[in-house]
């Protein structure tokens, strides 16, 4: 009798579970609007009609392509997030992200650097940029960039060197020339 | 950032969404364990109060990152704020819904918590526990012997100058019942009897130490409505706890429902449409609904014998609502 109440208990508290999944799968199943995770940046083109997704021309080998994670979203403001994972690691270790500048509260990446250790103006392709030398939690480094093109805020945060990270900021600037001295302004 | 996105908002939201959720398990829990004992009934309706009041700080503070995006997209099992955010034809329904219902219950909760606190004590900021006159040698022996039997110091009992049948236990360390003239006249020895005893039984309890942290707990989730409902439900279970003691020291339920027939309120009523009868006229039927179901109780259950707590079972409705809230956002 007793164990058959535990068993009873145990049910309802299966089927209480499965409810509130349920419940949190139904408004992102009716609702088009807000972040949503894509499988594939041409679900996002398709979908969403953004125009202009900046992708690297430059893609490091030990990542692995295509994005593990690609967030989204049209309204109220544009924005693509992308994740990338690393061969062997299996651990997320670069994220691009282009963003409405007005959006007030964007996403941030999963590997958001922790202690800001330097800030550097640079040029990406003539563009003005600022990079960040940064570390991660636990103290591994992890480097940001990010300039404005094409009404975007485009950043990136890699787990990588800075002259790799530039090397991918840089080819995602299709068509435009490298244009001199990439620091103008260190220390600022 | 927006308010959704505060501690404050996020607080707010989720203490609401684990009172609904709680209240859920605890009433499943209460029929599934078959729990019929109001002393128990008392302990499982407490954690509908308490738990959402704490449950949240200690989420954030076991995992800060609970709150983030990517906590609600990979290991969440439910987002308030999902529902919150829905919008139809351009309007976000349950977002207006949310702060129309917590302005309400917040609204309802000043009108009838603080405002009457704050004008009794404003007007008779020099009321003082005892007050009145001693109550003399016979009530003081019922109250000495009901004491003996509930192994308590034996409190004072005084006598107040109130036209109103009135009752009641004061203090929280030295204890003392005050009584109002008219019930000396009005109640038989047997329901006097019965109404110390269950003052008493109130002393055993610490009732008043209870209801001030419960009240204090309800009146800081000000908005949240099932707040309020199951504070009622807890302050009822208490009088039934108080009840059973008295029963089971006077072996007399016959007397105590009679003695509690005494605090039956008129309701009021009117010609004409006014807002205070309204009130009055609410606050009447709902004392005397409570009322009446204890009297019922009392007069078809008797004396009721406790069994031993069922600690296992409460052990893991307690484990079901922590383990499950903290997956709800």
């Amino acid at each position: 009798m007793l164990i058959r109440k535990y068993l009873l208990f145990g049910a309802i508290m299966f089927v209480t579970v499965i409810m509130l999944a349920l419940l949190n799968w139904f408004p992102s199943a009716v609702q088009k609007e807000g972040i949503r995770k894509y499988k594939s940046i041409e679900d996002v083109e398709t979908q969403l009609k953004i125009k202009k997704i900046f992708l690297p021309a430059y893609f490091p080998q030990y990542l692995i392509w295509p994005p593990a994670e690609i967030y989204a979203q049209r309204k109220p403001y544009n924005m693509v997030l992308m994740h990338f994972t690393n061969y062997e690691r299996k651990e997320i270790v670069l994220s691009i992200r282009q963003v409405d500048p007005a959006d007030p509260a964007p996403l941030v990446s999963r590997i958001e650097p922790v202690t800001i250790k330097q800030r550097d103006n640079v040029l990406i392709k003539g563009r003005k940029g600022l990079l960040s030398i940064a570390l991660c939690p636990g103290g591994e480094p992890c480097n940001s960039v990010t300039w404005r093109e094409e009404g975007y805020e485009v950043e990136i945060i890699a787990k990588d060197s800075v002259k790799e990270l530039l090397k991918i900021a840089d080819s995602m600037m299709e068509g435009r020339p490298f244009s001199g001295d990439r620091v103008f302004n260190p220390g600022k | 950032m927006s308010f959704f996105g505060s501690y404050i908002g996020m607080y707010m939201v989720q203490s609401i969404t684990h009172s609904v959720l709680t209240l859920f398990i605890v009433e499943m829990s209460l029929r599934i364990w078959q729990v019929g004992e109001a002393r128990e009934r008392f302990r499982y309706r407490l954690l509908v109060l308490i738990l959402p009041f704490v449950m949240f700080p200690a989420f954030q503070l076991v995992n800060p990152d609970r709150g983030s995006f990517y906590f609600v997209e990979d290991t969440a099992l439910f987002s308030s704020l999902r529902w919150i955010n829905v919008e139809v034809f351009g309007v976000r329904p349950l977002f207006y819904l949310f702060f129309l219902v917590t302005g309400a219950v917040s609204f309802v909760v000043l009108l009838q918590e603080v405002v009457p606190i704050m004008r009794d004590w404003l007007a008779k900021p020099q009321q003082q526990e005892g007050e009145g006159t001693p109550a003399g040698p016979a009530i003081d022996g019922m109250v000495g012997e009901i004491s003996a039997v509930l192994k308590i110091k034996k409190p004072s009992v005084f006598v107040i100058d109130d036209a109103n049948p009135v009752i009641y236990t004061t203090g929280t360390k030295e204890h003392a019942i005050i009584m109002s003239e008219p019930l000396l006249s009005v109640f038989s020895d047997r329901e006097l009897r019965g109404a110390l005893a269950h003052e008493a039984a109130h002393i055993v309890r610490r009732s008043n130490i209870t209801t001030l942290l419960v009240f204090l707990v309800r009146i800081c989730m000000f908005y949240n409505p099932i707040s309020l409902l199951e504070f009622r439900k807890l302050v009822q279970d208490d009088e039934q706890i108080c009840d059973d003691i008295t029963v089971s020291v006077t072996r007399d339920s016959e007397a105590l429902a009679s003695a509690l027939r005494v605090f039956s309120l008129d309701v009021p009523h009117s010609e004409t449409f006014r807002l205070s009868f309204v009130k009055e006229a609410i606050e009447s039927s709902s004392h005397n609904l409570l009322l009446n179901e204890r009297i019922e109780r009392l007069e078809n259950h008797g004396l009721i014998e406790y069994h031993p707590y069922g600690w296992v079972r409460y052990a893991a409705s307690l484990a079901a609502i922590v383990g499950v809230s903290y997956f709800v956002v």
